[in-house]
């Protein structure tokens, strides 16, 4: 991979973004410089159709006067001093909040496991190569296993904040990921998917397609269930992961919890889970796919607990919302949450690694033990059209597994599941197998569940 | 010319170096965006970046790579990354490589430009017009939160490729809207108001914001009172955006020719057969005048077209990239699209309608003993190699013996796509462009969908 800039270049550039501010009158001016680059492999029907490259780098810009924050961002550095221009013309439409951007100070946290060398170095080949292993695995559990769709990617990057309120830190680190989505056209149609995200380069592309295609020879034969109704749902790591991404992310932001738009508004010190449930923010995990030891805005991270024996303890907030609500930021700024160059937007409280932990029943067949009626959950698609506000999710499983008296029967067809997650973290069975790390794609937050078993979901054949 | 001086000469350099072929693709992006929070602004945006990618093809493999800079050195670097990138891919190619679909390479410099230019509005006015925005929205008794949001983008794209088309094009694109969301005794209901479309603040007037909020506030005080639906299957009349929706998601994506490749497409091996009722003509078509989806080349230089995906009920074409035509033995039909400088063009829907008919919206009524309309859309999912769909409806009422009744809360329409389109036994006359969107595919493009009230017998409608 061409190396971009890096964390020390990135913090001169934003040092000079600063500096460029305050000549042109800002009272306090912050940059935000970050750079990457990656390589990604995409496979279609066991092939390897494309290899794609980039790089990019840009600044965002915020700059307060007259208690007004502005903000503007450039790609190409030789503008910085029309994006100053620009933020500074445009601070004069906010309200006068009082806001002062945040002080520097403050211990970084050591965390390791962000930066793998190996990663850095790795060529287009190399990364084809890892695409191949990928689609040979997958045939070898089966020859008629296609992966329709997948690939590997890998990238590094690293990011710098400079402030003249004495913010001065920089990151970097690498990620990679392989996919693959195998259809299986034998007795029946099956499909399977896997996928795993690393911050090393210890990501195996074998054991993905493997994986991806053993699902989609397991998923042969479904047949229809016969009964629905309320009953257990033991869930995959990555569909529990979906399912919380679109309720309980949403609901544990500050602003959203002010303004009265998330399900746990006013319920902080109230129970809102069993009590041996607990959710927490930890961009400092060793290795987490979003762990940094600076937010986006500078300040150190730590780890936040939210939900801490089933009682909510507390939101996630940036320096901005934390000033507006009175409370203390909790160091959760995110840049680009929404996707996109970081640089581009202003920094909002997102999640970075969400962990929910509940009590392991040991492995994945201990838990699914434990359940008298119920189904085993690999996929769920529509967990985007959840309601934030209620926590009410609607999604459908493409080939669920019936689960009588503890004993694991076959593959059914697909199924429609109804139930609201505020009850379904209220009715943890336990969980199953180690956490795994959900995040990459679409998806900007890192999940870290391993399987959950809830009971009270309502299921539709 | 009207490709960078810089980037140009990096197809021919590929060429020379073994290219069968390339094409570099410069975008210029100037944006504004405005939100607003409950009356406070929270983000105003003003920016403008450029980039651009170089996509080639050696031994029929692909190999691209793109960065946000402009220059000779950053060009080759690039140029120099996508030729080992497309080597690498010739390790894993399988047999049969990619190949392009003749197209005659054109030199030409389309610019649309708006009518009322966003950059001569000062920002203090768009802003303004926001603060209309959220008036009108909080108009409704049980608002409780509102954000109202702005944005325009001015975009120029400049292709040369190495068959010697040398083209710039160029548009600009504005949407407004606003989320709402009420809450009375403990149910909360929300909707969204949005306008816009290509061009400029012309997009905004017909409806304009300000009213589209209006209509949205008085939906969510609807849905505050709204009944819950029954489940079963019932005639339902669909109001165009949903119909849009519809078209664009459960039979659109269908069409995309590498979904039919990949085998993710149920109309893969069908086209000539009626499909659907002979009322139904569905295309695809980017050159609608101000439509979000509109443009006038595709992101291969394809001069943009209209695709009739069905005519009469009979499936009659697919959307192409020039790999896929040439895959499928089609012409190509300038299907392929990419997000920005940093993607490669996939095939990709622009506005996708299904053309209008004879009756008004009382006739769609008329004889429903007992029925559903629905309208718009809260999302949903489909499955493309199924040809299977379920949608929230944003609102809905019971139709009883011909009439408008209570308006009902939480519909699902779900079901088969192919039986749906087979069951539209009457087509309105009141064919309208839906909300501008944006289609996810891997990659974000605007796109525009709608079409008129269409009636569908044996619909099936669920609660959510």
């Amino acid at each position: 991979m061409r190396a971009p800039p890096g964390p020390q270049e990135l913090l001169s550039r934003a040092e000079d973004a600063v500096r460029t501010a305050l000549a042109r009158g800002a009272a306090q001016a912050e940059a935000f410089a970050a750079a990457g680059t990656f390589v990604g492999v995409d496979v279609e029907r066991d092939r390897v159709t494309y290899t794609t490259g980039g790089s990019e780098s840009g600044v965002g810009l915020r700059v307060v006067r007259d208690g007004r924050l502005g903000f503007a961002f450039a790609s190409d550095p030789a503008r910085i001093a029309s994006a100053a221009e620009r933020a500074l013309a445009l601070s004069r439409l906010s309200p006068a909040r009082g806001f002062s951007l945040p002080a520097g100070g403050g211990r970084y946290p050591d965390i390791g496991g962000l930066f793998d060398p190996r990663i850095a170095a790795m060529e287009p080949s190399e990364a084809v190569a890892l695409a191949g292993e990928l689609v040979d695995a997958a045939k070898a559990v089966h020859a008629g296993a296609v992966v329709v769709g997948g690939g590997v990617s890998a990238g590094m990057g690293a990011a710098a904040v400079a402030s003249s309120e004495g913010v001065s830190v920089a990151t970097d680190g690498t990620s990679m990921n392989a996919t693959a989505y195998v259809v299986l056209r034998d007795r029946t149609t099956s499909t399977g998917l896997e996928t795993q995200s690393s911050r090393g380069r210890d990501v195996d592309a074998s054991a993905v397609g493997a994986a991806a295609a053993r699902m989609a020879v397991d998923a042969q034969g479904a047949v229809p269930l016969e009964e629905g109704g309320e009953m257990a749902v033991v869930m995959r790591p990555t569909a529990i992961a979906e399912v919380l991404e679109s309720t309980v992310v949403p609901s544990i932001i500050g602003d959203a919890a002010q303004r009265g738009e998330s399900a746990w508004t006013g319920k902080a010190g109230e129970r809102v889970a069993a009590a041996d449930v607990s959710i927490w923010d930890d961009p400092t995990m060793a290795g987490g796919l979003n762990s940094g030891r600076a937010d986006d805005e500078g300040a150190p991270t730590r780890r936040n607990v939210l939900v801490d024996g089933g009682v909510l303890r507390g939101f996630l907030y940036d320096a901005l919302s934390a000033h507006e609500y009175g409370v203390a930021s909790t160091g959760s700024a995110v840049r680009g949450a929404g996707g996109g160059g970081g640089w581009k937007a202003q920094p909002d409280a997102y999640v970075t690694n969400l962990v929910l932990e509940a009590p392991s029943r040991g492995e994945l067949e201990d838990l699914v033990s434990e359940v008298d009626r119920g189904l085993l959950v690999h996929d769920v698609l529509g967990a985007h059209t959840a309601n934030a506000s209620t926590l009410d999710f609607s999604v459908s499983s493409t080939m669920p597994y019936e689960i009588r008296r503890g004993e694991l029967l076959g593959v059914r067809e697909p199924v429609m599941l109804a139930g609201n997650v505020g009850a379904l973290l209220r009715s943890v069975i336990g969980t199953g197998g180690a956490p795994r790390q959900c995040g990459g794609g679409m998806s900007t937050a890192c999940i870290v569940v391993p399987w959950v078993g809830a009971s009270g979901v309502v299921v539709t054949p | 010319m009207p490709v960078h001086e810089a980037l140009e000469g990096l197809v021919d350099r590929a060429a020379r170096e073994g290219a069968s072929y390339a094409d570099v693709r410069v975008l210029y992006v100037e944006m504004t965006s405005l939100e607003l929070k409950d009356g406070e602004l929270k983000q105003a945006i003003q920016g403008a970046e450029a980039g651009f990618g170089v996509r080639v093809l050696v031994d029929g493999c692909w190999g691209f790579a793109s960065a946000n800079e402009l220059g000779a050195a950053a060009g080759a670097a690039a140029l120099d990354a996508a030729m080992s990138m497309a080597r690498a891919s010739r390790a894993r190619s399988g047999g049969e490589g990619a190949r392009l679909a003749e197209v005659r390479p054109e030199v030409a410099e389309v610019v649309w430009e708006p009518k009322r230019d966003p950059r001569d509005t000062p920002i203090e006015d768009k802003l303004a017009m926001l603060r209309e925005v959220e008036a009108a929205a909080r108009a409704g008794e049980h608002v409780a939160t509102v954000t109202s949001s702005y944005a325009d983008a001015r975009k120029r794209v400049e292709l040369a490729t190495s068959e010697g088309a040398r083209l710039a094009w160029g548009l600009t694109r504005v949407v407004a809207g606003a989320s709402i969301v009420g809450r009375k005794e403990g149910r909360s209901a929300s909707m969204y108001a949005r306008v816009g479309g290509v061009g400029g603040l012309e997009r905004l007037e017909h409806p304009t914001p300000v009213e589209d909020a209006a209509r949205a506030t008085a939906a969510v005080e609807r849905l505050l009172d709204a009944a819950a639906p029954s489940a079963g299957r019932m005639p339902a009349v669909i109001d165009p955006d949903l119909t849009g929706v519809l078209v664009h998601e459960a039979f659109g994506h269908a069409c995309e020719a590498d979904l039919v490749l990949a085998g993710e497409s149920m109309l893969a091996d069908r086209l000539g057969e009626p499909l659907g009722s002979p009322l139904v003509g569905i295309y695809d078509d980017p050159t609608l005048d101000g439509s979000f989806g509109s443009f006038p080349f595709d992101d291969e230089g394809v001069r943009a077209r209209r695709k009739d995906l069905m005519v009469r009920g009979v499936l009659t074409s697919f959307i192409h990239s020039r790999e896929t035509a040439a895959r499928l033995g089609a012409a190509p039909n300038g299907g392929a699209r990419a997000q920005d400088h940093a993607s490669r063009p996939l095939v990709r829907m622009s506005n996708t309608m299904l053309g209008g008919g004879d009756r008004s919206f009382e006739e769609l009524l008329e004889g429903i003993k007992e029925g559903i309309y629905v309208k718009g859309t809260r999302g949903g999912q489909v499955d493309t190699a199924k040809g299977t769909f379920q949608f929230g409806a944003e609102e809905a009422f019971e139709v009883r013996d011909g009439e408008l009744g209570r308006p009902l809360r939480d519909v699902a329409l779900m079901g088969s796509i192919l039986d749906t389109l087979r069951n539209v036994d009457a087509v309105g006359k009141d064919a309208r462009n839906g909300s501008p969107g944006y289609c996810g595919k891997g990659q974000h493009v605007p796109v525009g969908d709608g079409g008129p009230h269409v009636r569908v017998l044996d619909a099936v409608v669920g609660g959510m």
